[in-house]
């Protein structure tokens, strides 16, 4: 009987201790990750069966568990992936969000500068100190779309850097849990006991493992964890790890991508299946923000030097050099190397080269302007056909509406049509392409047409080194003979390019005849295509030989010469003469600057669409709103992982305060348990006395 | 709900880390006076006050132009009244020159006074900016463009035996018809100077008419007439009819482009009105778009305040409560 008692209060000692060790296991792993709190089960002997019935036989734990929840776990992992990727991408795109509008280091200021310096230059042609002035100006502004450039690239560089260590660490977490997989399945096999520690270390790795990368996991029958990311791509299977790798894009050496290390050879992987954590934050930035954000900065960039270089061909430096003048310098910006950005493949085996040329500034009559896109392109052969594909919006070359293909060896210029109400549209995407012959199939070139316009933007040392050579003047000059008796007047001239100017001395002289109301023009470079308006008020076009010609008098109507164009306005009286001249030393004639100022407001990129200031404002308008959007949505991330966080807090963490509570309650459960040792050993002393 | 120790710790930090990052935020764009900071506070906002700006810039382009153009054309205008002067003078000074009562000898100090008057219109229409600039050179400003055959004022030089005229000039012009151009406004490209060769060349009639050769030839022809003894010049009363009536037409001329450059210049003021308009219009937009609201960012600035301290003494407070505390 007294061993009965004995033996039972010995098994409530027992299960009460070890619920005192669970306690003190909990209290001291109160801050640990990833813990979740344990706690003892308990459950009662097997009966000893008698004849007056079952005689409980005391207690034991036959487990210890863990408070844990697989689909609260899954939630706070799967939010903290979320978080992560938003937060780096946020951090990474706020540094350009704040570096664009900054007034010292965006581009705006500058360009304003530079225009005020252009009109200085208006204002007083012949002044080498507004000229000088003008120049510095405009090598501020090189210095500016420079310096954004580096910084941007810094941030391609950083990206890729980034990309290398979070696939390192990556790699690290796999093996890691691939190891305790291992551990938990012989811990759990041998014992039958589930390997609480071990399960709950495994769950933290996994939970650091989404914050650079979000992946999913299953458990298998023996316990173990199969790690997958992407869409299935396993990381972890058991006790083997598929290792990553960080490694230069074979279409793009300067960007590290990730691929799958199978034995030397390395698999690149689509920038679509890693999504979720920094690592998904990373390359989402990188192509969603930083991409694009190079291209358009180089957009601007090249369009300034274009319309600039364009429009500054047609006028006449301080020295009097135009178009043909051998010390002439019409470029005030040099873009070095002018083409695109090409860069082949390496896996490429094939033996074609991939050459551009970027197409020059389109004038609408009104002013000049550029059609490049802030888009990247793909040439690929794929054995039977060429294509070529817009990038931003995988937009492809050919196509019903564009049928025309490429061919190697022929120039390909990009175009595409459009129909607007009703009228068919062919805008071209600013650049033509000529592959040679010889790709072979699998091959293909990225073109980036703007990508690097912005570093590569410089002020032509020439022109720095001697401002006279702006081009403020225009190449012509205009005069009503001195002994006109007619109130006729000519307009001062204007030239578009391909112009022909009189030979300094040689005018063209224009004079009129009352009897035919004819004009005689004389004095012509041989030949001379003349654009008029003739009698009926129709525009008409005659090729003068031998440097003489007659057109008919219409008033007000504009009269080309080889694309020098003027008009008369006034009643001419017979033999009244006009003259068309060189702009012999015309010093103080700034026709040329005041086109070329107004270069500032009108529509000069993006196909006459936009001004320069408008398209720099898309781009910070753009970086602004995906930052914005980016914030907005990491705040309501961390919400959701605030509150998964709770939820799986509330059943896995510990709570002091219970334990404290437990710690009591164990305490009083061991001394009665103890108690009853004493009273059975009192009971077997009755019974030696007794005996005694 | 249960509730774990760790929670109750989190979010206490959690919360006092939120609050301070809003409250450095709203310190921020106080400091700034800014509504906008960075684009994303606001992206259409910082896009638009980027255009707004760069329109503000081109404004004050044109606005600087148009005090670079009042400036020329005060210029050139004070140049027209200064010949308009000299050329009344002159007038004045022959007026009775044909009358019989006037001797040789009072014709010839005419003569002698009309010399200086010749010399200073040429000297006029020779005017140079305070750059050396020619005004009246046309896009050649920096070639005198009046030249003329001799000093006018050299009282020894004979009269001519021929008459001047556009054919025979007694000035010539070095200059072009070349009228310089600013931009002063949008739509608005205002000629700020003059071509000498269209004031003192091209004389023109209160009818249009061309007069036979520039207001220098005139002027010389006139000189030239006084100078001849009158007993032996049967021409007197016809050129010195014809020389007035040619000195005439130079005021009318002179007259035309100065009412011309008056009339700029009153545009210009018109103009600068506008402009400065203009500029308060955007100065205003930019406000709009970029100033802080102070009542609502103090307001701000002061409940964060408060949600902080709450923060930190519920922390406080709930973090030390413990069973451990009674065992």
């Amino acid at each position: 009987m007294a061993t009965g008692i004995m033996s039972i209060g010995v098994t409530g000692m027992q299960a009460a201790q070890l619920g005192l060790m669970t306690t003190q296991h909990n209290i001291a792993n109160a801050s640990t990750v990833g813990y979740s709190r344990q706690r003892t089960v308990q459950a009662t002997n097997n009966p000893l069966s008698t004849g007056s019935g079952f005689v409980g036989q005391g207690v034991h734990v036959s487990t210890i568990e863990r408070m844990y929840s697989n689909v609260l776990n899954t939630q706070v992992v799967h939010s903290q992936a979320s978080v992560s990727q938003l937060d780096t991408y946020y951090s990474e795109i706020s540094q350009i969000d704040n570096m664009l509008t900054d007034s010292s280091s965006g581009v705006s200021s500058a360009l304003s500068s530079f225009f005020t310096g252009i009109q200085g230059v208006a204002a007083a042609p012949k002044s080498l100190d507004a000229r000088q002035a003008m120049v510095s100006a405009a090598q501020s502004l090189a210095a500016r779309f420079n310096t954004l450039s580096t910084s941007l690239t810094e941030m391609a560089d950083g990206v890729n850097s980034q990309i290398t260590s979070n696939v390192t660490s990556i790699n690290s977490y796999a093996q890691q849990i691939a190891v305790l997989n291992e551990r938990i399945i012989v811990a759990q096999s041998s014992t039958n006991q589930p390997a609480n520690d071990l399960l709950d270390q495994r769950d933290a790795l996994v939970g650091e493992l989404n914050k650079l990368v979000g992946v999913t996991t299953m458990t298998q029958n023996n316990g173990s964890y199969t790690v997958t990311f992407g869409n299935g791509q396993q990381l972890v299977v058991g006790t083997s790890v598929t290792t990553l790798a960080a490694v230069a894009s074979s279409a793009d050496p300067s960007r590290t991508v990730v691929g799958i290390k199978n034995g030397n050879t390395t698999q690149e992987l689509p920038e679509s299946l890693i999504t979720g954590g920094a690592l998904g934050g990373l390359i989402s930035f990188r192509k969603d923000a930083l991409d694009p954000a190079m291209n358009e900065l180089g957009r601007v960039a090249a369009s300034v030097a274009q319309t600039y270089n364009a429009q500054s061909a047609l006028g006449q430096d301080l020295l009097g050099n135009i178009e043909g003048s051998t010390a002439f310098q019409p470029d005030l910006f040099v873009i070095n190397p002018s083409t695109a950005k090409v860069i082949a493949n390496t896996h490429n085996t094939g033996t074609a080269e991939l050459t551009t040329t970027i197409d020059a500034a389109s004038s609408n009559g009104t002013n000049f302007y550029t059609n490049l896109t802030a888009s990247d392109y793909r040439v690929a052969y794929d054995g039977a056909n060429y294509t070529v594909t817009r990038l931003s919006d995988n937009y492809v070359w050919p196509n019903a509406t564009d049928p025309a293909v490429l061919v190697p060896g022929t120039d390909f210029q990009l175009t595409t049509t459009t129909t607007q109400g009703g009228t068919t549209v062919v805008s071209t995407e600013g650049i033509t392409i000529n592959l040679t012959a010889g790709m072979a199939s699998g091959d293909s070139f990225l073109i980036q047409p703007t990508r690097d316009m912005a570093a590569n933007l410089k002020v032509n040392a020439v022109v720095a080194n001697d401002p006279r050579l702006i081009t403020a003047a225009a190449p012509v000059a205009t005069a009503t003979g001195t002994t006109n008796t007619g109130t006729a007047s000519i307009t001062a001239g204007s030239v578009s390019t391909g112009y022909t100017a009189p030979v300094a001395g040689s005018p063209i002289t224009l004079t009129y005849a009352s009897a035919s109301t004819e004009l005689n023009i004389t004095g012509l470079a041989d030949p001379t295509v003349i654009e008029y308006t003739d009698a009926a008020g129709l525009p008409a076009t005659i090729t003068a030989t031998g440097g003489s010609a007659t057109i008919p008098y219409v008033m007000g109507k504009a009269i080309t010469l080889n694309n020098v164009s003027f008009s008369m306005n006034g009643t001419p009286a017979d033999g009244d003469t006009f003259t068309v001249s060189a702009n012999t030393n015309g010093v103080a004639d700034s026709r040329n600057a005041v086109l070329l100022g107004k270069l500032q407001t009108q529509s000069t990129v993006s196909g006459a669409t936009a001004t320069y200031a408008e398209s720099y404002a898309q781009l910070i308008s753009d970086i602004g709103n995906k930052a914005r959007s980016a914030d907005v949505t990491l705040t309501a991330q961390q919400s959701l992982l605030d509150q998964a966080t709770a939820a799986r807090d509330a059943l896995s963490g510990v709570n002091l305060d219970e334990e404290a509570a437990n710690l009591l309650s164990y305490q009083q459960a061991y001394q009665a348990s103890a108690k009853m040792l004493q009273i059975g050993s009192e009971l077997f002393d009755t019974l030696l006395s007794i005996g005694a | 709900m249960r509730v774990s120790t760790s929670q109750i710790f989190d979010s206490g930090t959690r919360g006092i880390l939120r609050t301070q990052s809003e409250l450095l935020n709203t310190q921020n764009h106080l400091a700034a006076n800014k509504r906008v900071l960075v684009p994303s506070d606001d992206p259409v906002a910082a896009a638009q006050a980027l255009i707004v700006t760069q329109s503000k810039a081109v404004n004050d382009l044109y606005i600087s132009n148009q005090s670079y153009a009042s400036d020329q054309l005060s210029l050139l205008e004070s140049k027209l009244g200064s010949a308009v002067a000299t050329t009344q003078n002159i007038l004045a000074t022959v007026v009775g020159a044909g009358n019989g009562s006037q001797t040789d000898a009072n014709r010839k100090s005419m003569a002698v006074e009309l010399r200086q008057r010749l010399a200073e219109l040429i000297a006029t229409a020779n005017t140079q900016d305070g750059s050396g600039n020619y005004i009246f050179a046309g896009f050649q400003t920096n070639v005198q463009p009046f030249v003329s055959a001799d000093d006018p004022t050299n009282a020894s030089i004979p009269a001519s035996a021929t008459q001047q005229s556009s054919s025979n000039p007694y000035v010539t012009y070095h200059g072009d018809q070349g009228v310089r151009e600013l931009q002063v406004d949008s739509s608005r490209a205002m000629a700020v100077s003059e071509s000498g060769d269209g004031v003192f060349m091209r004389v023109t009639d209160s009818s249009g008419a061309l007069t036979s050769g520039s207001v220098f030839d005139s002027l010389k022809n006139m000189i030239d007439t006084l100078e001849k003894p009158i007993a032996t010049n049967a021409t007197f009363q016809s050129d010195y009819t014809q020389e007035m009536s040619e000195l005439q037409s130079f005021l009318d001329t002179a007259g035309r482009v100065r009412s011309s450059v008056g009339a700029r210049m009153s545009e210009l003021d018109s103009l600068g009105t506008s402009s400065s308009a203009v500029n308060v219009q955007y100065e205003a937009t930019l406000s709009n778009l970029q100033d802080l609201d102070y009542t609502s960012a103090l307001t701000t600035l002061s409940k964060q305040k408060t949600q902080l301290e709450v923060a930190q003494k519920s922390f406080v407070l709930i973090s030390g409560l413990s069973l451990f505390n009674y065992l």
